[in-house]
């Protein structure tokens, strides 16, 4: 004898990942946290990118980090010589950081360090990684990938998903232009291809000044959620 | 009366980073631990990506070939309608009935 448990039952698969990264994003939001995901191929310059970020953002904010990797602190230990706060995962065997991961920090640490009176700004680190850490939200208000000219223009068509779901997509080591076969214009074509609302940015840590308006783009962001405080939405949700 | 998880049904979205061979793999791992998914089969149903472009909100297929953009005027996705899943669609139980030694006698 047979029978249909639920012919409609349509299950999300990563429900409980969705759940937490939900869960998350309401600890943010309560604790006046604006959290951002960092998420590139291994080496395309996202540690670097921070380490010039975070002294940009002390001024008005407080910063802090989670710094996912597989293995070992190198890159943590290079952050913490700004004076922020960085908090470790280790993820292992596992090639990208999960919502219950940044579930397990927050419940832990005083991330906001309650005796200052500046806004948060969380910026995560992701593993290294361009397949995995788009299929895991971890309730970050904004989603950044990293692409170096030294890996190719052609990546957003090779990674269609992680370059879909990004709010803000940041040519790295542009000093390096003159040196190597990446085509800024198609680059950015492809990504507004896969995304037409993404915002795109070319810059160098070497070249001062070329972070300025990825910088504004994200106090703008950071001001924009805090007038609105939008209701938080999956990133694979038909409705983003 | 025991049941088994005899066909589980899952959809898999064209924009979502799921290989179905993977998941094939490691479904029949997984199920051969438990009796009762231990004769489960996987259907793996491809859900073709459907997308509405930004600007003339033209329904079109995005893909590499045409590099993501719309085939009828060049622009860029502004909103995909399908694509993004990854859910079992249904699982099918079957009852399995054990006939006992009397029961058997009578017959």
């Amino acid at each position: 004898m047979h029978e249909i448990a639920d012919e409609h039952l349509l299950a999300n698969i990563l429900a409980n990942n969705d759940e937490l990264a939900k869960h998350n994003r309401e600890h943010f939001d309560a604790e006046n946290i604006f959290a951002v995901n960092f998420m590139s191929a291994p080496g395309a310059g996202k540690t670097t990118l921070l380490s010039h970020l975070i002294p940009h953002f002390q001024k008005v904010y407080h910063p802090a980090v989670i710094e996912g990797d597989m293995v070992g602190n190198l890159d943590a230990e290079r952050l913490a010589v700004t004076g922020a706060p960085v908090f470790q995962i280790s993820t292992g065997r596992s090639c990208h950081l999960d919502a219950q991961m940044i579930a397990r920090v927050l419940h832990g640490n005083d991330i906001h360090n309650q005796n200052n009176h500046k806004p948060s700004i969380l910026f995560i680190e992701n593993v290294g990684n361009l397949v995995c850490p788009a299929e895991f939200p971890l309730g970050e208000h904004r989603r950044i990938v990293l692409l170096s000219v030294t890996e190719g223009d052609d990546k957003p068509l090779k990674y269609p998903v992680i370059f879909h779901n990004a709010d803000a997509v940041v040519f790295s080591k542009c000093d390096l232009l003159n040196h190597v076969d990446f085509d800024l214009e198609n680059a950015s074509q492809y990504v507004k291809n896969l995304n037409a609302n993404c915002s795109v940015f070319a810059l160098s840590t070497k070249q001062e000044g070329s972070l300025q308006p990825f910088a504004t783009w994200l106090e703008q962001s950071i001001e924009k959620h805090q007038l609105s405080k939008g209701e938080y939405t999956n990133v694979h949700s038909h409705t983003r | 009366m025991p049941t088994e998880a005899s066909i589980c049904k899952i959809q898999i979205g064209e924009f979502r980073n799921v290989d179905p061979d993977s998941l094939a793999f490691a479904f029949d791992a997984l199920k051969s631990n438990d009796p009762q998914t231990q004769n489960c089969q996987l259907e793996i149903k491809m859900i073709s990506a459907e997308a509405i472009c930004q600007s003339n909100h033209h329904s079109y297929h995005p893909a590499e070939a045409n590099f993501y953009a719309c085939t009828i005027c060049g622009d860029g996705i502004g909103k995909l309608i399908s694509g993004q899943e990854l859910e079992i669609a249904s699982i099918i139980m079957e009852t399995v009935q054990i006939e006992t030694m009397d029961e058997t006698r009578k017959a």
